[in-house]
């Protein structure tokens, strides 16, 4: 996690942990609506912020999540439940936080060589010091 | 604070910026200075490791659209793309360049072996390109350097009446390591940094790398203005990078001559940062990116598909009718792992398969729009890559799906996988047990980050027009009503080029190289 820490800088990022910080309390999944970026506004139009409210919400419902809850106290499968819900949120921001903790975790797991006879890769063919 | 005079300055040190500054240096005494923003690395360097060599990525490899739907890949190091490349080399398509020359009122770039454009000796894309893929080796692999991967996704395709075919790529004496993507550590790849890097070097080409440039220096005068170098600023010389040529700091450097070879995203960025006058609103507009969606398979034996020429088979079936092309590579683990769908027990079930997996995907020629942009944003670190899949788009990537899982069941897969997130059968994600299931993917909605599209081909955010209404530069590349500043690479095309890009680079910035050479009275006093 060092060394991917060293490319990205996520320590000092602070999206990213305001992010976690919106994402330990599941009470923010249903009533926040995550702020788009100036960037983000200028392409994304015509978007009906309280409809996509509405589907989160529903789906938030649907999972049997309970709403007090933080990510910390949930058990596995609820954890997995509300990942889930990240994954397929109506809010394309939530999706790209799911999808940029996953590439983060990915980028951290597959890189170690600890990993790889489990999934029969052989890495490198030649031995040199990694660099980071 | 460092003081560079020279005659040409060339930014970017990558397919185009590379060529261009080589192709100048070697007929003339000019005195041309390379810059990259990038660290020198050379095969000593690369060491196959694939989180390490996410370093040679332009922000390691996190550069994406705005919206974060889209990673965006390039080579940021000396030798850019060439670097990182799979060696995927595409002769330059003359009815693209016939269609650039109708629309957008280009002059010059014919075909023809003995056409003298600018009435210069032997000038023409089809010298270039010879000279280019002659320099860079571009050849068909052998059938004995086909890897399983690629065998599975040919058979897949010939089952279904689908042509499939050898890419060219250039290399020499490959051996089959499979991390073209990580720098070769052989040099059998032959990109730029192993090519024209080290003829320029020799022709006295200086190169200071590490260089991030700031800003064009632009003077005002009677006639309009004029760019007369830039300034920027030389970062320490990181670890494992060969020697600079200049000291770290600020760095300042004036030329008769600015060539900007930094991609279609930097650019672009460069240019509004620095203000260059924008009367039609041209910067960065139209950014095209080939938009590609992977698949793998998995199948019930073991597979050699990391190992071996990444990519040596490719479909054009599909490419009249609908503008895509299937190209047969395969992913390293991290790459792998972020493109199966899912987290978790889930994933890592999927992952285990990853010694019997197969890949390819489809690369889009994508539809241009003025709201497909690149803006430099005051405050922004980063240059704001704004885009969208058009509705018409959307729809052809949907039948490369659906082609896409019937390609991979033929050749013999038990699940084929789509990098999506989309919850298309009944079971989650977008994982498939049947051939019969592929029409589901006419389903896909493709959400920004749901499903995963990638890029790694930006081109036509500086394009050449006649008509400045329609484009930045002029045929020659010169920037409309900007004296003394050129753009040569892939933002100069007026739309995608219709392939994996590098050759149709190299060429473009051979051709271009060899008229400044030819027409140097109009650029120098000397």
């Amino acid at each position: 996690m060092e060394r991917v820490n060293g490319l990205f800088h996520l320590d000092n990022s602070p999206a990213f942990s305001g992010s976690l910080l919106a994402f330990s309390s599941l009470s923010n999944f249903v009533t926040g609506s995550p702020e788009l970026s100036a960037a983000e506004k200028s392409v994304v139009r015509n978007i009906d912020f309280r409809a996509l409210v509405a589907r989160d919400d529903g789906s938030f419902r649907a999972s049997g999540l309970s709403q007090g809850a933080t990510f910390e106290t949930l058990s596995e499968s609820e954890r997995a439940r509300y990942i889930g819900l990240w994954s397929q949120s109506a809010f394309s921001t939530r999706r790209r936080f799911y999808g940029s903790v996953r590439a983060v975790t990915f980028i951290a797991l597959y890189s170690m060589p600890e990993i790889w006879p489990a999934i029969s890769y052989a890495g490198p063919l030649i031995h040199r010091e990694t660099t980071a | 604070m460092s003081d560079i005079k020279c005659d040409v300055l060339v930014v970017g040190s990558g397919a185009a910026g590379t060529t261009i500054a080589a192709t100048i240096a070697e007929t003339t005494d000019l005195s041309v200075t390379l810059v990259e923003k990038g660290p020198y690395y050379g095969a000593e360097f690369f060491n196959q490791n694939e989180l390490d060599m996410m370093t040679l990525l332009a922000q390691n490899g996190a550069r994406a659209t705005s919206d974060g739907a889209i990673p965006v890949a390039g080579g940021e190091c000396v030798g850019g793309g060439t670097t990182v490349n799979y060696a995927l080399s595409f002769d330059p398509i003359p009815a693209v360049w016939q269609r650039w020359r109708r629309q957008y009122g280009l002059n010059g770039f014919s075909f023809d072996l003995n056409a003298n454009d600018y009435g210069i000796h032997r000038l023409n894309l089809a010298t270039a390109r010879d000279e280019v893929r002659k320099k860079s080796n571009v050849h068909e692999p052998s059938d004995l350097h086909v890897n399983d991967n690629n065998r599975v996704f040919a058979k897949g395709c010939r089952a279904l009446g689908v042509s499939a075919r050898k890419f060219e790529l250039n290399m020499r004496g490959c051996i089959g390591c499979g991390f073209c993507g990580q720098g070769c550590a052989y040099d059998a790849k032959r990109g730029t940094l192993v090519t024209y890097l080290p003829d320029a070097l020799k022709n006295g080409v200086r190169l200071v790398h590490h260089c991030s440039v700031d800003k064009l220096r632009i003077e005002h005068s009677r006639v309009g203005p004029r760019v007369t170098g830039i300034t920027g600023t030389v970062a320490p010389t990181k670890p494992g990078s060969r020697p600079n040529s200049a000291a770290a700091g600020p760095i300042s450097i004036e030329a008769s001559l600015v060539i900007i070879s930094a991609g279609s995203i930097e650019s672009p960025a460069l240019l509004q940062r620095s203000q260059v006058p924008d009367p039609f609103d041209r910067i960065g507009r139209g950014l095209v990116l080939h938009p590609s969606l992977p698949i793998a398979g998995i199948f019930d034996r073991r597979l050699r598909n990391y190992r071996g020429i990444t990519g040596s088979y490719y479909s054009d079936h599909f490419y009249g009718s609908h503008g895509f092309m299937l190209e047969c590579l395969f992913d390293h683990p991290i790459d792998a792992a972020i493109a199966i769908p899912g987290f978790g027990p889930e994933h890592f079930n999927l992952m285990r398969n990853y010694g019997n997996m197969a890949g390819f995907g489809a690369m889009l020629v994508d539809t241009p729009s003025d709201e497909n942009r690149v803006a430099a944003l005051a405050g922004v670190a980063n240059p704001v890559i704004e885009y969208r899949l058009s509705e018409p788009d959307k729809e052809r990537l949907r039948f490369a799906a659906v082609k896409m899982v019937e390609i991979m069941f033929a050749a013999g897969a038990k699940t084929a996988i789509l990098t999506s997130h989309e919850p298309l059968t009944n079971r989650k994600n977008a994982v498939f047990q049947s051939s019969s299931e592929a029409a589901l993917c006419s389903k896909l909605t493709f959400a920004p980050n749901e499903t995963l599209i990638s890029s790694a081909h930006v081109q036509a955010s500086l394009k050449m027009s006649e008509n400045p209404r329609t484009g930045m530069a002029n045929s020659r590349g010169e920037v409309h009503g900007v004296h003394g500043l050129m753009v040569c690479d892939s933002s100069a095309f007026p739309t995608s080029c219709g392939a994996n890009p590098m050759i149709a680079i190299m060429t473009l910035a051979r051709y271009q190289g060899r008229r400044v050479v030819g027409e140097r009275a109009r650029y120098f006093a000397k």
